[in-house]
């Protein structure tokens, strides 16, 4: 699971929760002196308490909070905005809505404080989060309040407001779930009425019931039926038109026969006071099913708002540099080469430019590098990269469709259209097994029309029912949603359900290092000395030095034992200096420090004075070697594909056991490495986090990314990992390939019931009750099955890390 | 039996509304969002008076 490092002596800002760096702020809130790492911090706690939010901190509890910006950008630029339009609605006259995703979301104790926050505007109506998909709805009086100022109050938070997805596809959706809780709400309430009808029919074994109170309790049942068959069953009678256009009757056919069947049956008993009516099967069919239905729908959903987060911190504004001086944000999209844009630290480049100063840029999502490369003034920075240590200029060269980022977003869709598509086995033979079902109960009417005409319908009915695919039909979906229940509750949500199966039969798996094996984070490997200062001063003074920035290195020298560096200067591309107790140090590479190929850390005095130099290497993931080892048990074989210099990628194969490695690829090659292993024959699983493994993830049999990586590489997962835990794989293959047992034992009972029954239903001996009661048992068996799959199988057997 | 006359007009009169409230519920949005408020027993504040407030 989640393991966060402890440093217990560490001390920590009071509001987002970082390291303090050597000189923090203090400040007096509500009675008690408290330390922060930054102005914006200390600005965001005397806000919080201003506004009377502070159970905002009780609430929270561990969890730490976004940074904010020195400065909110400014949002105007949303006001009224033309490509907002396809975005709001209008609630209800005066009001507008909204549905915004929300970057930098830590726990609930966050949705609390926007929520507070938002609604402490005048003008805001709702503002509700929903926390699973990282989804603000908001609601307000465009008379009262402009979107801009609502905005600006979420980021000065440091909240980032994010551009929603199509917000069609979220209408439709939101749409549809309320169609089906109306369709539910309807079956649920007719079925049962139904069956209390039919019941008191069925009850009266002696036939002594005056025939108009039987007649009345056939029409009050054919009355309930009604609306179940025809409003709630309706998504199955649009699937039977739709699968028969086609030309390829299904499940949908299936049902729909069966339901329409059951209830013309009936009908036609009811007019001419025939001895049974079906009413209670037709009406509990459609019930039941829709609730298998309802439940695939939520799981769906579930990935779909995942997705769309995933997919929304693309989308993040851009800020513009305007002609005086101050920002605005706007849609990256609307990006025109020659606009100057500010990118800070840690935010991604919106599109490729040139940049105005020298920058250390982190372009490990772009190309697996694992530390920040050196960037000239004038030199490009790519689209997908992030500033280090200080945020950057850049003047735009290319649109945002045509950057980097996009270009490998373009190649990893169209890998994606390649794969050829999952088809499930259990679908196939469903198809199959529908199309024989219906041809035996047509020769079986036409049989009997020439026996006994007068049975002909009910024997036809009930080989109908008996068969009613039912089980067949609830075999996977059930099964299915219970093994993605299962993975959702351990951080491992299905962003395309059906490649499954292909999980259960990977035999291969490719890894990217950085950021996938490694956590990069770079560490603190060696310490050389190169005069008598000792290695743990040495440490201690640049942990100093890079304490009160926020470069990767600040983690890796730790706590700085009481120093404290005094005027800091960050040169992007070389170092940092700062004053410790008077005396001027420097810690960097190349020129900076006599031309040193690794970081080290040197003296100013008359001249430079070399103390010591560091070697910083990217760490492999505490779990990285046993869930390697785990994944081996399972029979796996392990390739490293990393985009990294070869002696870095070589280290960590050493240490993690790996004996196939390839370095330096770019995202090309990585797919080609993918091409051949799949060629020689291998079932390839790729995991991944970089924009250059989206390709990779894309491609491959099945994948994985890790959710905290590049969006590109989650959008083109079909599994996506929730916080490290790279443990959770060999899980996931374990109960991948227990799904696609249980999955095994279904679709064999379903089938089998249904071979013992057909033949008695054919020869009419099997009453339309008794076909409804096995078919309601067998789907039983199955759902119960599957059921097992929501329990904790791999963890009972093995160990938890 | 006589029973059965007012009481089954009764009960589907029942259903009808029972449905007409779920269906209003719904369409309010009442059932949009199924796993937020599982967190808002937690917190204590004043955001539903709010809410009645501006309904005024």
């Amino acid at each position: 699971m989640g393991v966060k490092r402890q440093e217990p002596e560490v001390l920590r800002c009071a509001h987002c929760g970082d390291p303090l760096p050597p000189t923090p702020i203090s400040e007096l809130i509500a009675g008690h002196i408290k330390q922060f790492c930054c102005s914006g911090c200390a600005e965001v706690a005397r806000l919080i308490h201003a506004e009377g939010l502070a159970d905002f901190y009780r609430l929270r509890g561990q969890e730490g909070a976004p940074r904010p910006p020195s400065a909110p950008p400014d949002y105007t630029a949303w006001d009224g905005a033309d490509w907002l339009v396809p975005y709001l609605r209008t609630v209800e006259e005066g009001r507008l809505g909204l549905r915004l995703g929300v970057g930098g979301l830590r726990c609930a104790a966050c949705g609390w404080l926007i929520r507070q926050r938002l609604l402490n505007i005048p003008g805001v109506e709702r503002a509700e989060l929903d926390m699973l998909s990282g989804a603000l709805r908001l609601v307000w009086d465009p008379a009262k309040v402009r979107l801009s100022t609502i905005l600006t109050a979420l980021a000065e938070l440091g909240y980032t407001p994010i551009l929603p997805g199509d917000p069609k596809a979220a209408e439709q959706a939101r749409a549809e779930r309320r169609s089906y809780l109306k369709r539910l709400a309807v079956a649920a309430l007719g079925s049962l009425q139904a069956m209390m009808f039919t019941e008191a029919l069925y009850l009266d074994f002696a036939g002594t019931m005056p025939l108009p109170t039987r007649d009345v309790f056939r029409w009050l049942a054919f009355l309930l039926t009604t609306p179940v068959v025809f409003y709630a069953g309706a998504p199955f009678l649009s699937g039977m038109v739709r699968e028969l256009r086609l030309g390829a009757p299904g499940m949908d056919t299936l049902i729909a026969s069966g339901t329409l069947a059951a209830y013309v049956g009936s009908l036609i008993e009811t007019l001419r006071g025939g001895p049974h009516v079906w009413y209670d099967a037709a009406s509990m069919f459609v019930f039941f099913l829709l609730i298998a239905r309802y439940i695939e729908f939520r799981k769906r959903e579930q990935a779909r708002g995942l997705i769309e987060a995933i997919a929304g911190a693309e989308r993040r504004p851009a800020l513009r540099v305007r002609p005086d001086g101050t920002l605005e944000a706007v849609d990256p999209r609307e990006l025109v080469p020659g606009d100057i844009v500010e990118v800070p630290i840690g935010e991604l480049v919106p599109a490729d430019g040139s940049l105005l100063t020298d920058a250390d840029m982190d372009e490990s999502l772009l190309t697996g590098e694992s530390l920040p490369v050196q960037r000239r003034a004038g030199e490009l920075a790519h689209g997908g990269s992030a500033p280090v240590g200080s945020s950057v200029r850049i003047a735009i060269q290319r649109p945002h469709d045509l950057s980097t980022q996009a270009t490998l977003a373009h190649l990893a869709e169209r890998a994606l259209a390649q794969r050829t598509p999952e088809s499930e086995r259990a679908e196939r033979i469903a198809v199959g097994f529908v199309s024989a079902i219906l041809l035996i109960a047509l020769l079986t009417s036409l049989a009997w029309a020439l026996i006994d005409p007068s049975r002909a319908f009910e024997v036809t009915l009930a080989v109908l029912v008996v068969t009613c695919p039912c089980a067949l039909s609830l075999a996977m979906p059930a099964a299915r949603s219970a093994v993605l229940t299962t993975l959702a509750r351990r951080g491992i949500i299905a962003i395309r359900p059906g490649a499954l199966t292909n999980l259960a039969r990977a035999d291969y798996a490719l890894f990217d290092k950085t950021g996938t094996l490694t956590d990069g984070a770079p560490q603190l490997i060696s310490v050389r000395k190169l005069d008598n200062t000792s290695p743990d001063e040495a440490v201690a003074i640049a942990a100093a030095l890079v304490g009160s920035t926020t470069h990767p290195l600040r983690n890796a020298f730790g706590p700085s034992n009481g120093r404290k560096a005094e005027r800091i200067r960050y040169f992007p591309g070389r170092g940092v200096d700062g004053l410790i107790q008077g005396k001027l140090y420097r810690l960097g590479h190349g020129d900076f420090v006599l031309g040193s190929t690794t970081l080290r850390l040197v003296r100013v005095r008359a001249g430079l004075e070399p103390l010591a130099e560091f070697t910083i290497e990217d760490r492999p993931r505490r779990d990285a070697v046993e869930a390697l080892r785990a994944l081996k048990a399972l029979g796996l074989r392990i390739e490293i594909a990393s985009g990294d210099a070869p002696d870095r990628v070589k280290a960590l194969a050493g240490v993690l056991g790996v004996d196939r490695w390839k370095a330096a690829l770019r995202a090309e090659e990585k797919f080609a490495l993918l091409r051949q292993r799949r060629e020689e024959g291998h079932r390839v699983l790729a995991v991944g986090d970089g924009t250059n493994d989206a390709i990779l993830l894309a491609g491959a049999d099945v994948s994985i990314a890790l959710a905290e990586g590049a969006a590109l590489a989650s959008r083109s997962a079909d599994f996506v990992l929730l916080g490290a835990g790279l443990n959770r794989i060999p899980e996931a293959i374990r109960l991948a390939r227990r799904y696609r047992r249980i999955l095994r034992q279904n679709l064999g009972w379903a089938i089998a019931y249904n071979l013992i029954a057909l033949p008695f239903a054919v020869f009419g001996l099997v009453a339309p009750w008794l076909a409804a009661l096995g078919m309601a048992l067998s789907s039983l068996t199955v759902t119960l099955n599957s059921a097992r799959l929501l329990e904790r199988p791999a963890s009972a057997g093995g160990r938890r890390g | 039996m006589n029973a059965l006359l007012v009481l089954i007009p009764l009960s589907l009169a029942l259903l009808v509304v029972a449905l007409a409230a779920f269906f209003w519920a719904v369409d309010d949005g009442q059932f949009d969002d199924l796993d937020a408020p599982a967190f808002q027993p937690l917190e204590d504040e004043q955001a539903p008076l709010k809410r009645s407030e501006e309904a005024r």
